[in-house]
């Protein structure tokens, strides 16, 4: 779980937009601003995270700017490990390969033996060349117990058009380590009892990322903007999910006869355009974003969001947020290989890869204190479900749920603090 | 690749609309926090995090620009 | 209890000067206007300044650079206003009430301009925020810059000591 989870360079360039690349110039001299926030996401039954972040950018005097992010997070409860349910008791060898768990019959396995600490800093310095022109570079680094990752990224910023237009380019790159716990398993081998030689290869997994964005920013009118950006990103390496498996099922009956440890292609390619429109309508504030995502697994998906900011007070604001998303399944996704037929190339059963669709509804609340400090308060409601499709059942697996949803609840508390010029505030 | 060559010559073209946009003083509407092009960038980090853990495709996210577009 | 009455007058007193500002016309004409009054954009005439030196700077509450060039334009005005220095800041605010506080900062001293339908920045055609303009004592246009750095203050400051030495017109 911790592998896929936080080898996104999807979080790193999330972290990047956060905090490396502000507009040409603005900055005010020797100004300082934080914002810390902190977020609890539980799916009932299953996973429980917390995370704290940290933010910070301070423009010095010569008009350069410093950006340090840190976050902090951990994880515990349960995840699917991609087994199918079966009418009786299955155990599991632990990932470590020295205990076991197992699962009730019926109900979907999933994997509570683990427990996930991560850190990851981002470090960003933006330099104008002149008014209208600036470059940027950064450095990233994560650790978790199996887990590392090392980056770094530049980028260039240049307006035109009196800065109603901004193009920008950025590359980063990343070098992970994965060291999963008990070692790497060997490809498709059959999940054996603990405490006898586990079915491992050697060493850590290595993995390799390079993005390439290039983005727009036009100022429409005095009520509107659009941005696009396009981003390319090539994966080489290690990117199968340790933690997973599997079933092996019987091609009459649908029982599990095995588990197999996953494996997925060392390559992949994504392509993604992501557009924004912001709008000032009646005092209030629209956002509406729109992603198309597709890869070379035959991943593909649509997203879109939609943001309101309703400015009911003169310093406080409403904002209710609707996401939606949709996605197609990897070629390699499978719910469960059946015995007898020929063993793919690469094959996972993680939910995240199937076809999905997901919706999230939640509100904002954000506040201007006296202090002249901002509060930002957010609850959401996200629900995945798995459509099933491509895959046909059989024998006992036609009376399972093999494609639950999954539901989880988001609350995060925000605080952001412009420590003005100098350290004063406001 | 494709989109992205796409999306140069968009790009490469826009600037040379110089009417498009806004004069420099009118700026006003633009520089409000509201009104960035993303104005909780903790949030989006935060969310990307989340939906990078729960689905297969993530990514793509802003570059900056827009805002008051002094100095 | 005394000290809150007079904080009451002076306010009182400074939203009724207030009121005042757009569409009141403070100058008679070929006469520099009284420096404590704001000024509407059109009742700003720069051949008013003749035999000064004058750093017309437009700003507005939203522009973030232009909140850190307000101690330096009110120090650049008491230290040469002597020599023959005006600094006119000139508001572009749609709405003058938003600038009040930044008004207030900038204070008496400085020839403050109003020009929340942006007539004049239109006529200067400004490229950026903010922008400065300076005329020499005979009138002519000899300088301007896009934005505001305090790294570049010095620079600025030698710049009007310049101008402000080339002597009274003949």
């Amino acid at each position: 779980m911790a592998a896929t989870r936080s080898s996104g360079s999807a979080v790193r360039g999330a972290l990047a937009a956060a905090c490396g690349l502000l507009g040409v110039g603005g900055a005010r001299a020797q100004a300082t601003e934080v914002q810390t926030a902190v977020l609890g996401y539980s799916e009932p039954g299953r996973v429980t995270a917390f995370e704290g972040i940290v933010d910070a950018s301070h423009t010095l005097l010569n008009g350069k700017t410093l950006t340090g992010h840190l976050v902090f997070d951990t994880l515990t409860g349960a995840s699917a490990n991609g087994a199918v349910p079966t009418g009786g008791i299955q155990t599991f060898t632990s990932p470590s390969g020295e205990s076991n768990y197992q699962t009730e019959a019926g109900k979907t396995p999933l994997d509570s033996t683990f427990k996930d600490t991560r850190a990851a800093l981002n470090l960003g310095l933006s330099t104008p060349f002149d008014r209208l022109t600036a470059w940027g570079a950064g450095v990233y680094f994560s650790g978790e117990h199996d887990y590392t990752s090392l980056g770094a990224n530049t980028s260039l910023t240049r307006d035109f058009n009196r800065k109603n237009t901004t193009l920008a380019l950025r590359a980063s790159y990343y070098g992970d380590s994965i060291s999963p716990v008990g070692g790497r398993p060997i490809p498709f081998a059959a999940m054996v009892a603990p405490d006898i030689a586990q079915p491992r290869q050697n060493g850590n997994g290595t993995k390799n990322t390079l993005d390439l964005t290039f983005g727009l920013t036009q100022a429409l009118s005095r009520r509107t903007i659009f941005a696009v950006n396009f981003t390319h990103s090539r994966v080489r390496g290690y990117q199968t999910d340790p933690y997973k498996v599997l079933s092996l099922v019987d091609d009459v009956t649908g029982s599990p006869l095995d588990y197999l440890y996953e494996s997925r292609p060392d390559a992949r390619n994504k392509d993604m355009v992501f557009a924004t429109l912001a709008r000032h309508i009646g005092g209030d504030d629209v956002h509406l974003s729109y992603r198309y995502f597709t890869d070379d697994w035959g991943v593909a998906s649509h997203t879109a969001d939609f943001r309101y900011r309703w400015h009911a007070g003169s310093d406080w604001y409403l904002q209710p947020h609707v996401r939606y998303t949709r996605q197609t399944r990897a070629d390699f996704y499978r719910r469960f290989l059946v015995s007898g037929e020929p063993l793919p190339e690469t094959a996972s059963a993680d939910y995240r890869l199937a076809d999905m669709k997901g919706w999230t509804a939640g509100l904002q609340y954000g506040r201007r204190l006296a202090s002249g400090h901002d509060l930002t308060l957010r609850a959401e409601y996200f629900r995945q479900t798995n459509s099933g499709a491509g895959t046909t059942t059989f024998g006992d697996l036609a009376g399972y749920d093999l494609f639950p949803a999954v539901d989880a609840i988001i609350l995060q508390v925000g605080y952001s603090l412009d420590l003005g010029v100098d350290g004063r505030s406001g | 690749m494709a989109l992205i060559l796409v999306g140069l010559t968009a790009a490469l073209t826009l600037p040379g609309c110089a009417g498009v946009g806004v004069k420099p003083w009118e700026r006003d509407i633009l520089a409000a926090p509201g009104m960035q092009v993303d104005p909780d960038p903790l949030v989006t980090a935060l969310d990307e995090h989340i939906y990078f853990s729960k689905e297969a495709s993530t990514g793509g996210l802003g570059t900056g620009g827009g805002g008051c577009g002094c100095n | 209890m005394g000290r809150n009455k007079w904080l009451f007058i002076l306010v009182l007193a400074i939203l009724m000067g207030f009121s005042g500002i757009v569409g009141q016309a403070v100058a008679a004409d070929g006469d520099a206007p009284a420096p404590s009054a704001i000024l509407a954009a059109k009742d700003f005439h720069i051949e008013d300044f003749h035999g000064q030196v004058v750093l017309l700077d437009f700003w507005a509450s939203w522009c973030g650079p232009c909140k850190e060039s307000v101690p330096w334009l009110v120090k650049m005005q008491h230290k040469y206003g002597s020599e023959g220095l005006v600094v006119v800041p000139v508001n572009l605010d749609r709405n003058s009430h938003k600038a009040l506080k930044m008004l207030q900062q900038l204070g008496p001293d400085l020839t403050r301009v109003v020009d929340p339908e942006g007539d004049l920045a239109a006529l200067y055609d400004l490229e950026g925020m903010p922008s400065s303009f300076i005329y020499d004592r005979q009138g002519k246009l000899v300088a301007s810059h896009v934005g505001f750095n305090l790294q570049r203050v010095v620079e600025r400051e030698d710049e009007i000591r310049s101008i402000l030495a080339k002597g009274t017109s003949e």
